[in-house]
């Protein structure tokens, strides 16, 4: 549950993020404290508010990945790396959407971005979009049985108290399945496979 | 049933699920079969893709939150803006209306008369006049004896001569309500410009011009009275008191 607190440290971001704690206070205080300057930034340079609210989000999970992935390690202050990655994402947007100006324009990141492996994760949202599009075709059943297994960190016992499974078997062997789909779905198309391994490794 | 022992084998390699004999054994197993380690690779992938999709999802349903009471806020701080600029707006309509209403009343209470009292001041016939000459003539007695009447049937018979017989002429026919004759023989005084009576003569036209309603006239006279401060009445036409004269023109 999202609680709102004055002020959190650049350490304790880090430390909340790697341990997997207090994740939602943690992403509500990036809001709170960064979104109205990254979106004035974007609405000054040919965005418009819902483009400043899409990047953001995007940006809040690169960076929350830099982190779990070891690649920011806060030799710049958070407020920084946000902010060039809030940049870089935007013209990369540009770019895709054809806009000539940034056609024209040399897009090269800073050597922090590099450092970081920030701009393959920027040049990687093509992956992103594609990983998001395969959760979906999955199904809500498969979604709801993994997200609560690999990403909530549930037990099978818990599983099966929140979802309509008889017992632990039960829901042992439908994750086994839905785990063997995605797999599969992965696996068709060699494309996507090469993408979503590029995203996820960084 | 191999390859689905197999692949289960691999899934609890992945969930961490072999007791550390059987990670040992497997682990080994890995190590000599190449494709062994490429379909864990790909579960690997799998697993990782539902980590990334959880994270998207819940900074997503933050991100839905935060947006929400954002745009919430925002239209919140318009409101009371909203209802302040009503409010002052009828504050403002109101007041206008009240001057606008105070305008009328003062314009339709108007009266010609009252405007006329109101900056008439009789003439004081000096002892002497700065020419040193006497105010002994027949004409200033009738004057200073209120007898208007006389002083004009007297003129009628012995037309005025002068200035001074002109000016007060002007005078009596004015105290008589005829400001209509009381403008030519004040006019002829204000024609010369170097009679003595001028000044008081331009005051006194000016007047006969207002009750005789010729406002035109009366206001040209008083603006210049009112824009000449060394003239004796430049004091009876303040800015006030022209705009009254203008109102009354404009009913």
């Amino acid at each position: 549950m999202e609680s709102t607190v004055e002020f959190i440290t650049d350490e304790e971001i880090k430390d909340n993020i790697i341990l997997n704690k207090d994740i939602e206070t943690t992403i509500g205080y990036l809001y709170r404290t960064h979104y109205e300057h990254l979106a004035r930034y974007i609405q000054q340079n040919s965005g418009s508010e819902q483009d400043a609210e899409d990047i953001f989000q995007e940006v809040v999970v690169m960076f929350i990945r830099s982190v779990q992935m070891k690649k920011f390690r806060g030799e710049s202050s958070i407020r920084t790396f946000l902010y060039a990655l809030n940049r870089n994402t935007w013209l990369n947007e540009l770019k895709r959407r054809g806009r000539a100006e940034v056609r024209e324009q040399k897009y090269r990141f800073t050597e922090d971005m590099d450092n970081y492996g920030a701009d393959r994760m920027i040049e990687n949202r093509e992956g992103h979009r594609q990983l998001l599009d395969t959760m979906e075709k999955l199904g809500d059943d498969c979604k709801q049985i993994l997200l609560l297994y690999y990403y909530e960190n549930q037990s099978m016992k818990e599983i099966a108290e929140v979802t309509h499974y008889e017992n632990e078997q039960v829901v042992r062997n439908k994750k086994y399945k839905c785990l063997k789909k995605l797999e599969e779905m992965i696996t068709v198309n060699k494309l996507l496979y090469q993408q979503l391994k590029s995203l996820l490794n960084g | 049933m191999a390859e689905s022992l197999h692949d289960d084998n691999l899934v609890r390699y992945l969930d961490g699920e072999m007791d550390e004999e059987e990670r040992r054994l497997f682990e080994h197993k890995l190590q000599a079969d190449v494709k062994l380690r490429e379909q864990l690779e790909l579960l690997h992938t799998a697993s990782e893709t539902v980590k990334y999709y959880g994270l998207v999802d819940q900074v997503a349903r933050v991100h839905k939150k935060v947006i929400s009471a954002r745009r919430q806020s925002i239209s919140g701080k318009v409101v009371p803006f909203r209802r302040f600029l009503r409010y002052s707006i009828a504050v403002a309509a109101s007041i206008l209306f009240i001057l606008i209403t105070w305008q009328a009343y003062n314009f339709f209470k108007l009266s010609p008369e009252a405007v006329f009292a109101e900056a008439f001041v009789d003439y004081n016939i000096p002892t002497t006049r700065g020419d040193g000459q006497k105010d002994t003539t027949a004409f200033i007695h009738l004057y200073k004896t209120g007898n208007y009447d006389s002083l004009i049937k007297l003129e009628n018979k012995y037309p005025a001569a002068n200035d001074q017989e002109h000016f007060f002429t002007g005078l009596a026919h004015l105290h008589q309500e005829d400001a209509f004759y009381a403008i030519p023989p004040l006019e002829t005084v204000v024609a010369n410009a170097a009679s003595t009576y001028k000044q008081d003569a331009e005051y006194y036209l000016a007047m006969a011009y207002l009750k005789n309603k010729d406002y035109d006239k009366a206001l040209d006279l008083m603006q210049i009275i009112h824009n000449n401060p060394a003239h004796p009445y430049n004091g009876q036409f303040t800015d006030k008191y022209l705009r009254k004269v203008q109102m009354l023109k404009w009913r």
